[in-house]
C-alpha cells in the first residue's frame, strides 16, 4: 500500500504544478484589476495549438515555442487588455465577465473554425517516454512540465518583487489611486499585468500540450476550473498561492482516488476546497502567514 | 422591428406593420405548404439530428459526408445492389420520390435536440427523424416523434434500454451495448477455448455519462450470466468532462488483477487511459472497447491505440467477407471524399434503413411509414449494414451484430467471428509497450 500513496503523490505533485502555472497567469490578472478571465483556457488554447501545429507541420520543438508562446500570449494578452479590456473597467462587472465569456467563445470557435474540433496530440515530441523507479511511473513530458513550471513561477517572483515593473504592478493592486499619484501609467501596468499573466499561460499550454489531448471544446474548460479552485485555494492575488493551490488540488486528486474510490476523484478535490473556504476564506498562503 | 411605442410605454402593432407581417407570413405559410415533405408528395424528407459542432463535430460531419453519397445513390440512381432504394432514379416504392435530409446540429445537448426535433416535426413537416448518436438526445427526439406520431429510426446510438419503453414510432437498429457485451465477451470465450487465454477477471472503467452508465449496465449484466468472468474490481467511473489523470484508476485495475479491461470512453479519455497505460507500463491481457472512441481515425492514428480490440460493425478488412459493403464505400468515398469508419457507418445504415422503410410503405404517411418499419425485414447489405434488418415487437432490430476488431497500424481488422478474419490477423499476446 505503501508505493501506490508514494505514486499518487509524485503524480500529483507534477500534475498540481502544471495546475499552479495555468492558475499563476489567471490569478495574477484576477489579484491586479479584480476581473475573472473567464477566457483563460482559451487563452491557453491559442499555445497549445501553435505548438501543435509548429510541431506537427515543421517539426518545430515545444521546448523551441516556449519563448515564442510567452512572446505571443504577451502580446495577446497587452492587445487583450488595451483594445477591449480597458473599455470595460469603468462599467459594471457583469460587462466584464460578458466580455471575457465573448472572448471565451471567439477564441474557442475561431480554433475550431482553422484547426478543426477534432482531439489532437503531439507525437514527435523528443522527451518523450516514461521511467520506473522504486515501482513509481513517471513519464518525462510531466517531469519537464513541473521543471518549467517552478522556473516559471521562479521568474514571476523576481519579475515582481524585483523588477520596477514589478513593484509597479503590486503598487497598483494595492491602490490604484495612490499608484496614479506616484506617476505610475496605471492603464499600462493593467495591460503588462495582462501581458505577463497570458504569458505564464502560454509557457503552460506549451508544455500541457505535449503530453495531454488538445480538444477545443474539452481542454479549456477542464484547466480553468482547475485554475480558479487552485486560485481561490491558495488564496486571491498571490502566484504562490495559486501554485500551492494547484499541488493541494493534484495531491487531493490522485492521493484520494489511491485511497478511497477512484471514482470520486473530482468530488474529493471539491470537498477540500470548500472544507479550507469555510475555515481560511483567504485561502491557504494566508492561513500559513497567520499562523 | 415594425413596431410604434404609444405614450402609454406598451408596443403595439401599426396597421401598416400588421399587413406587412400577415402579408409575410402568409407568403411563408404558402412557401411552407409547398416545400412539405408529406404533403408534396415527391420527396421524402428526413430530419437528422446530431452532433455537428462540440466535442464530436468531426464525426457528424462524416456522418454528413457519406449520407450525402446515399442521397445522391437514391436520387440519380446507383448499380449498388442490394442496397434499398438505389435501383432507378429516387424511392421506387414511392413512385421515384426524391430523397433530401434536413441537418440539425443537437450540440450534444438533450434540450436543443427536443427542440430541434419539435423544429423539424412541426415546422419543416419532415416525414421521418432520425439520429442522434447520444443515447441522452435520442431519447429526447423520440420523445417528440412518439407525441408527434412521426417515426424515429436510430442507426447510430446503441443504449441498451432505449426499445425497452414501450415506445410506438421509434426503431433502433444497431446492436445495443448488451449485444455488444455479449460479442465480446463470446470472443473472450472463445479465446480462452481456442487460444487458452485463461481470461477470467474483467474491470469495467467507465465515464459517468449516459452513455459510460449504460455500458457498464450492460457489461455487469453479461457478466453476470456467463459464468466464466467475473468482475474485478468494482466498476470504475470518472468524468470525462474535467479528467486529466487515469493512473489512479489503472492503479486499481493492476492492484485487481484484472485480465480484461472494458472501457467506455470518449475520444479524450480513450487517449488519456491508453497514455497513462503506457507511462505505468501496464497493459491487461486483453483490451476490449464498445462505442465508437476506439473506433474514432484521431485514436487509431494514435500509436498508443495499436491492437486495442473493439466490439464494431465495420473493419477495413470487412470487404474480403462482406463484397457489398466494399462497393458501398468506394461509392461513398468517390462520391463524398470521406470513406467508412467505425462511427460513419452507423450513419450509412441509418439512413437505408429509413429509404427501404419508404420504399416499402404505402406512401409517405406516417403511419404507413410505421407499418413498414414494423414489417421490415430486409436482407444483409440491403440498409447498407452487413447484417440482416428486422426489427421486433420492441422496434429493435433483432439482427444487429457485432463483431470484434483489432486496431493495427491505423486500421481495423476483424478478429471474431473467427471465421470471418482474415488468416494471421490478430496479435495476440499484445507486446509490451517496450516490444511495440
Amino acid at each position: 500500500m505503501v508505493l501506490p500513496i508514494f505514486g499518487a503523490v509524485v503524480d500529483g505533485v507534477l500534475i498540481g504544478l502544471a495546475y499552479g502555472l495555468v492558475a499563476a497567469g489567471l490569478g495574477l490578472i484576477w489579484g491586479v484589476m479584480d476581473i475573472v478571465n473567464f477566457a483563460h483556457g482559451e487563452h491557453m488554447l491559442i499555445a497549445m495549438y501553435v505548438t501543435l501545429l509548429a510541431s506537427a507541420n515543421f517539426n518545430i520543438s515545444p521546448i523551441i515555442l516556449l519563448p515564442v508562446n510567452a512572446a505571443l500570449m504577451f502580446v495577446v494578452g497587452y492587445g487583450t487588455y488595451a483594445i477591449i479590456i480597458k473599455k470595460t473597467m469603468d462599467g459594471p462587472v457583469l460587462g466584464q465577465v460578458l466580455c471575457t465569456f465573448g472572448l471565451l467563445l471567439t477564441i474557442r470557435y475561431g480554433i475550431i473554425y482553422f484547426a478543426g474540433p477534432s482531439t489532437r496530440t503531439i507525437n514527435n515530441f523528443v522527451v518523450a517516454g516514461s521511467t520506473t523507479a522504486y515501482g513509481i511511473s513517471v513519464s518525462y513530458p510531466a517531469v519537464l512540465t513541473a521543471i518549467v513550471s517552478l522556473l516559471t513561477i521562479g521568474l514571476l517572483y523576481f519579475i515582481l518583487q524585483r523588477s520596477s515593473v514589478g513593484k509597479a504592478i503590486r503598487a497598483t493592486a494595492q491602490d490604484k489611486q495612490a499608484a496614479q499619484v506616484m506617476g505610475i501609467n496605471t492603464n499600462r501596468i493593467y495591460a503588462t499585468s495582462w501581458g505577463i499573466g497570458l504569458a505564464a499561460t502560454g509557457i503552460a499550454g506549451t508544455m500541457i500540450a505535449t503530453h495531454f489531448p488538445i480538444q477545443p471544446n474539452a481542454t479549456p474548460g477542464i484547466w480553468t476550473i482547475a485554475s480558479f479552485a487552485a486560485v481561490a485555494l491558495g488564496g486571491l492575488g498571490s502566484i504562490f498561492g495559486a501554485v500551492i493551490g494547484g499541488v493541494v488540488i493534484g495531491l487531493v486528486q490522485n492521493i484520494g482516488a489511491s485511497l478511497l474510490d477512484p471514482s470520486y476523484q473530482q468530488l474529493y478535490v471539491y470537498i477540500v476546497l470548500i472544507v479550507a473556504l469555510l475555515y481560511q476564506r483567504e485561502g491557504i498562503l494566508n492561513w500559513v502567514s497567520d499562523q | 422591428m415594425c413596431v410604434t411605442k404609444e405614450s402609454s410605454g406598451s408596443h403595439v402593432v401599426s396597421r401598416r406593420s400588421m399587413l406587412k407581417i400577415t402579408g409575410t407570413a402568409a407568403a411563408v405559410g404558402l412557401a411552407g405548404c409547398s416545400q412539405s415533405g408529406s404533403g408534396g408528395g415527391d420527396t421524402f424528407s428526413i430530419g437528422a439530428l446530431h452532433p455537428l459542432s462540440g466535442d464530436a463535430a468531426e464525426m457528424g460531419s462524416r456522418f454528413q459526408d457519406v449520407v450525402g453519397a446515399g442521397v445522391q445513390a437514391v436520387n440519380q440512381g446507383s448499380d449498388l445492389s442490394p442496397l434499398a432504394g438505389a435501383e432507378g432514379e429516387g424511392i421506387q416504392g414511392q413512385d421515384g420520390a426524391t430523397v433530401e435530409v434536413l441537418w440539425r446540429d443537437h450540440q450534444g445537448a438533450s434540450d436543443v435536440a427536443r427542440s430541434e426535433a419539435e423544429s423539424l416535426v412541426l415546422d419543416e413537416n419532415v416525414d421521418m427523424l432520425t439520429g442522434c448518436f447520444y443515447s441522452g438526445s435520442t431519447q429526447a427526439v423520440s420523445q417528440v416523434a412518439e407525441r408527434e406520431g412521426i417515426p424515429h429510426v436510430c442507426g447510430t446510438a446503441i443504449g441498451e434500454g432505449l426499445t425497452e419503453r414501450g415506445l410506438d414510432w421509434f426503431w433502433q437498429v444497431p446492436p445495443h451495448t448488451g449485444v455488444k457485451g455479449e460479442s465480446m465477451f463470446n470472443f473472450a470465450s472463445d479465446m480462452n477455448s481456442e487460444f487458452n487465454a485463461g481470461l477470467e477477471r474483467v474491470a469495467i472503467v467507465h465515464q459517468n455519462g449516459t452513455f459510460g452508465t449504460e455500458v457498464a449496465n450492460s457489461m455487469v449484466g453479461v457478466i453476470e450470466e456467463n459464468s466464466e468472468f467475473v468482475q474485478a474490481p468494482e466498476t470504475i467511473s470518472y468524468d470525462a468532462s474535467s479528467v486529466t489523470s487515469l493512473s489512479a484508476q489503472i492503479q486499481t485495475i493492476q492492484d485487481a488483477d484484472a485480465d480484461i479491461i472494458v472501457h467506455a470512453a470518449n475520444v479524450r479519455d480513450a487517449l488519456i487511459m491508453l497514455e497513462d497505460m503506457k507511462t505505468e507500463d501496464y497493459y491487461p491481457e486483453m483490451m476490449l472497447t464498445p462505442g465508437s472512441a476506439y473506433l474514432d481515425p484521431s485514436v487509431l492514428e494514435e500509436s498508443v491505440s495499436e491492437h486495442v480490440l473493439s466490439g464494431a460493425d465495420f473493419s477495413n478488412d470487412m470487404y474480403n467477407v462482406h463484397p457489398p459493403m466494399g462497393e458501398y464505400n468506394s461509392y461513398a468515398q468517390e462520391n463524398s471524399g470521406t470513406p467508412f469508419d467505425g462511427s460513419n457507418i452507423y450513419a450509412w445504415g441509418e439512413f437505408f434503413t429509413a429509404v427501404a422503410a419508404a420504399n416499402k410503405a404505402d406512401s409517405l404517411d406516417p403511419a404507413d411509414l410505421q407499418n413498414a418499419l414494423n414489417s421490415l425485414s430486409l436482407d444483409p447489405y440491403a440498409a447498407g449494414l452487413p447484417y440482416p434488418v428486422d426489427f421486433d415487437d420492441n422496434g429493435y432490430n433483432s439482427e444487429a451484430f457485432s463483431f470484434v476488431v483489432q486496431a493495427d497500424g491505423g486500421k481495423l481488422e476483424t478478429v471474431w467471428p473467427f471465421e470471418q478474419a482474415q488468416d494471421n490477423v490478430m496479435t495476440y499476446p499484445v507486446p509490451d509497450w517496450s516490444e511495440r
